[in-house]
């Protein structure tokens, strides 16, 4: 599927009445736009409209919300937006949206080709792209991208729309989503057939199961949330603690009086450290083994192999083989085939002769015999020994560590002591953080009780009142196909998701191996953040790189093109940062659209116009009043695209970059 | 028209839980109309009836369900 955005219009509304266009005479839609709109000019609500045109979300805004979109001077009874695509680099298709301020509300009109309908019609080519969980990813903030690995803190975002996570991104384009709803679907059906469901006599029963099913969810969800993200701070403690330890150990490093005692200590504690990760191999490894666990096995099999039958062949195979041999002059032992010889040979070979069961028994006889031909391996019991004796010597190699930490803190090191403090405190919290996960993800045993945090305890309990309930409203049947469709669409979801997964972190992987060849990062997993080998994030350059690469990789993968609309791509970012991110977005997105302010430009625009090979539309988008007629227009050049009594669109890179400029070299002049 | 491979994932979980094949085809008939929009909860709830109606109920639940 490609769709690309064309342009759009606005008339009536907040924002000044301008037209933007992204296609020119020839065609041609370059792949960067920057559009230019200092505040004030109605950038949000330029990139509501635009995200409502490509979800159909405003037929359902609420009344106040559509209000806010009129514009306070001239108060007129309607305003219009018009957004223009083009699907499959042929079609345009044309959404209209316009505002009846009169009665609050919003309707769209719908052009495809020659046809023309009302209503939110895209045709059924683009028709799954043109939803809210899309449009969430093709309009963003420019800290999306930097979030996925970050992870989103309590967000509200003013439009009501949610912030999506990289689990939800995967769903949203492979059409997963809609698995979910038909999940949610058949429990709301189900939950709404069992409040018809009443039964005379049991409504007592039925009311305190329904209490107590609602205080067990409400418990059990607390928990998952709570579960889920403790999992996220544990990682993120761990890896603030190892930090600190570094940083200790960096800076008694540089100290004559420690650095000798440290250097052992810490060769000494690595050392062990690798022979402790070394037997764990082994372990692991050898752990199939019978043998290894207990070296009485190897005496029990040489016993059994000692008992069984000896001098028995497989029938079927062998039989042919003495009949042959009665047929030859010589038997093999070279003695001549007499009549007596053969008697003696068919009498003798129907003892030898057995079943098929005698092959895989003298296989297994000869295995055994080879294998305690072997001198004695090391037991488990071995490793066990060396591995306990690798984790002392580890241990008081800390311990050594810590003594010289210690001494460095009393003889009044402030940053040490700084440090340590911290470190006392965040271990104190991860102790925390640990004990409440093994507590949530353990088994279920005698005596849990709802004061507790075994999530599978409560998931039982969820599910034992569950169907306690069905039984009291004579619902069994109906709760037994519904449980079969969840549990169906739930098995699914996960093996559809996880292949989607794998997918995804096989293409952005790659693609980071190209991108960030000499500080590479590369992706383990995806779930609400996207995680990363060996850390739980990297500097900000590398977070919003990932960021960009899986969301650029599924958005363009299979050959699919989208418009990727960005809000302040640059907004917060370093200038190196921004170097590397303005070189970053062309490499991976076909059209970008990115609305920037005039602080944004510096140590940005260059780079992304040279890594777009210089297909970049400049656009500057004033709001028209006294000042920005009489000082700033004048002095920005460029060609005027669109000009209303409220709003002017200027092209051109030279008119993009001088604004801002003018009123420096006017404040100049003045002084 | 819901992707490939999640069709696939489909197919192989209801075959899993010992379910006839038409459970599939009404699950993919929800979701192709649910990715083609407009689908009113009237409808919704419609065709999952149609889903539910091919499914086991209580007294007719396959040996050895999967869910269990």
């Amino acid at each position: 599927m490609k769709l690309e955005l064309l342009g759009w219009s606005s008339k009536g509304l907040r924002c000044p009445d301008a037209e933007i266009k992204l296609i020119d005479e020839n065609d041609h839609v370059p792949q960067v736009a920057l559009i230019q709109m200092p505040n004030g000019t109605g950038k949000t609500t330029t990139l509501n409209c635009l995200r409502a045109a490509m979800d159909g979300s405003a037929e359902f805004w609420p009344q106040a919300y559509v209000m806010e979109f009129q514009d306070s001077t001239k108060k007129s009874d309607q305003g219009v937006f018009i957004t223009t695509l083009r699907v499959i680099g042929s079609k345009w298709l044309i959404i209209e949206m316009t505002f009846h301020f009169d009665e609050g509300v919003v309707t769209y009109r719908t052009t495809f080709g020659s046809r023309n309908e009302d209503g939110y019609k895209p045709p059924s080519e683009v028709r799954r792209y043109m939803d809210a969980q899309f449009s969430k990813l093709l309009l963003f903030n420019g800290e999306l991208a930097g979030k996925l690995i970050t992870g989103f803190k309590e967000e509200h975002s003013p439009s009501g729309i949610e912030p999506t996570d990289a689990n939800q991104i995967i769903d949203t384009f492979y059409g997963l989503h809609h698995v979910q709803e038909l999940q949610k679907c058949a429990k709301s059906s189900y939950e709404q057939y069992l409040l018809t469901r009443k039964v005379s006599g049991r409504a007592a029963q039925v009311a305190r199961l329904e209490n107590a099913l609602t205080k067990l969810r409400a418990r059990l969800r607390i928990l998952e949330t709570g579960l889920n993200d403790s999992k996220t701070a544990r990682l993120k403690l761990e890896e603030e603690i190892q930090n600190l330890q570094k940083a200790n150990e960096d800076h008694l490093r540089r100290s004559e009086v420690y650095r000798k005692k440290q250097e052992e200590a810490i060769s000494s504690r690595e050392k062990a450290q690798k022979e402790i990760e070394v037997l764990l191999q082994k372990i692991a490894h050898d752990f199939p083994n019978p043998v290894f666990l207990n070296d009485r096995v190897r005496g029990g099999l040489k016993l059994l192999a000692e008992n069984l039958d000896t001098l028995k062949l497989p029938e079927p195979t062998s039989r042919t083989f003495f009949e042959e041999l009665l047929q030859e002059p010589l038997c093999i032992c070279d003695r001549e085939m007499t009549e007596s010889a053969k008697l003696a040979i068919r009498r003798h070979s129907n003892k030898i002769l057995g079943g098929d069961i005698n092959g895989f028994l003298n296989a297994f006889k000869m295995a055994v015999r080879a294998h305690c031909q072997h001198p004695c391996v090391p037991s488990i019991g071995d490793h066990l020994g060396l591995l306990n004796s690798a984790h002392d010597r580890a241990a008081a190699a800390q311990s050594q560590l810590d003594d010289i930490l210690a001494q460095a803190e009393r003889q009044g090191d402030a940053e040490v002591k700084s440090r340590t403090e911290q470190l006392t405190a965040k271990q104190k919290r991860l102790n925390e953080i640990v004990a409440f996960i093994e507590e949530a993800e353990r088994p279920p045993r005698a005596g849990d009780s709802e004061d507790g945090s075994c999530i599978s305890y409560f998931r039982s309990k969820v599910a034992e009142h569950e169907r306690l309930l069905a039984q009291a409203t004579d619902s069994l049947d109906r709760k037994e196909r519904t449980d079969t469709l969840t549990s169906v669409l739930a098995s699914a979801y996960e093996s559809a998701h996880a292949s989607f997964k794998a997918a995804a972190i096989k293409q952005a992987n790659g693609q980071l191996r190209q991108i960030l060849k000499f500080n590479l990062v590369q992706i383990s997993d995806i779930d609400r953040v996207i995680k990363l080998h060996n850390r739980s994030q990297g500097s900000e350059g590398q977070n919003l790189t990932v960021g960009y690469v899986f969301l650029a990789g599924v958005l363009h993968g299979g050959g699919n093109q989208f418009p990727l609309v960005v809000d302040s791509p640059a907004g917060k970012l370093d200038d190196e940062v921004r170097k590397e991110v303005g070189t970053l977005l062309p490499k991976l997105i076909k059209q970008l659209v990115a609305f920037v302010i005039a602080s944004e430009r510096q140590w940005f625009v260059e780079p992304l116009a040279d890594s777009a090979n210089e297909d970049v539309l400049y656009l500057t988008h004033l709001r028209l009043n006294d000042y920005t007629r009489t000082m700033i227009i004048p002095g920005l050049g460029g060609d005027t695209v669109s000009n209303s009594d409220s709003g002017v669109v200027i092209k051109g890179r030279d008119a993009f970059f001088a604004l801002g400029e003018e009123s420096a070299k006017h404040k100049e002049l003045e002084s | 028209m819901p992707h490939q491979e999640l069709k696939k994932a489909i197919s192989s979980a209801v075959s899993k839980h010992r379910l006839d094949d038409s459970a599939t085809t009404r699950i993919i008939a929800w979701l192709e109309q649910a990715e083609a929009g407009d689908f009113a909860a009237r409808d919704q709830e419609e065709q999952l009836q149609k889903i539910l109606s091919v499914l086991p109920g209580y007294q007719n639940a396959p040996e050895g369900d999967p869910k269990s």
